[in-house]
């Protein structure tokens, strides 16, 4: 497994704690089913996209 | 031996299933979570006016997230319901509040109502009677866990179980006595492990992989022995030095 695809997977997980962290603080409600799902797909996603180019750049040297 | 990026694979699955493991765990505390989808608010159709207060705030307050109502998580909430039946109108017998999470009931609280009938003060007057119930609302037995912003519902029910009237509002539970709940503590444990594995994941895939290696260094020349040759058979190659002549050693 990549370094690229090893980080897509951390940040795919930190984009989902940051959505239940945002909802924990206060700023953000995740009551309806549909609308909470949908931030934390959307988070997910975003993560992971995220943390695979952070993995790339730090790897691409190795 | 196990390598370092399928520790870390299998470490990535655990996480990711602790995660989904918690989430199910804070949307399902309540057996009786019937409800996947959290209901729309219902209009008052049949009751000739119906509100509850939050401490004595209309819950209409705190119709948007932003203006929700903060409270501490295990803080007790008086509620106050009141309405209006009319004549025919129906009979309400409860006054519920649940909260939801990703569209379960986490969290529900009711009271029994108390109607008093009114006969019509005036034949233009055609009031049914007045209602109204009490209740010390709390997040319940997960109050160390939950923290943050909920939707709740309020809802009055009738006789035949069905929701004349309901209203949501928001409220935005801190938690207890300043400490970051359970739930928080996790997610930040959680996160900063996973910030630490996208920051270290060039150290980790050096490790993993084998030592880049130089070109083999030259090999000796071997003699090779002749076809047929024996042993002390032996063919110098052709830029070899000559050998130098074994000397006589005389006693």
């Amino acid at each position: 497994m990549s370094g690229a695809s090893n980080a897509a997977g951390s940040g795919a997980v930190l984009g989902a704690v940051v959505i239940f962290l945002i909802q924990q603080f206060g700023f953000l409600s995740l009551s309806g089913f549909v609308g909470g799902l949908v931030y934390l797909v959307i988070a997910v996603i975003v993560g992971g996209i995220l943390g695979g180019l952070a993995g790339w750049a730090l790897t691409r040297n190795h | 031996m196990t390598s370092w990026p399928g520790v870390r694979r299998r470490g990535r699955i655990v996480q990711l299933v602790v995660l989904a493991a918690v989430a199910v765990l804070v949307a399902l505390p309540t057996a009786s979570a019937t409800s996947v989808n959290s209901p729309k608010a219902v209009p008052a159709a049949s009751l000739l006016s119906a509100n509850a207060t939050w401490e004595g705030k209309n819950i209409s307050q705190a119709n948007t997230q932003g203006s929700a109502f903060s409270i501490s998580a295990n803080q007790q909430i008086y509620v106050n319901f009141s309405y209006v039946v009319p004549v025919g109108g129906p009979n309400v017998t409860v006054a519920r509040i649940q909260a939801f999470y990703f569209g379960a009931v986490i969290s529900t609280d009711q009271v029994s109502t108390v109607t008093r009938f009114v006969p019509g003060l005036a034949p233009d007057v055609a009031i049914g009677g007045r209602g109204s119930g009490v209740m010390n609302w709390s997040l319940g037995t997960f109050t160390y866990l939950l923290a943050g912003l909920y939707q709740l519902t309020a809802s009055l029910v009738d006789s035949n179980g069905s929701t004349v009237w309901s209203e949501n509002f928001f409220i935005d539970a801190k938690a207890v006595d300043r400490v970051a709940s359970g739930l928080i503590i996790f997610l930040l444990v959680l996160g900063a492990v996973e910030l630490w594995a996208i920051a270290t994941v060039g150290r980790s895939v050096r490790k993993a992989r084998p030592k880049r290696s130089g070109p083999p260094p030259p090999k000796q020349w071997e003699p090779t022995p002749a076809p047929g040759a024996g042993s002390e058979g032996t063919t110098p190659p052709p830029d070899a030095a000559p050998a130098e002549p074994a000397s006589e050693v005389t006693p």
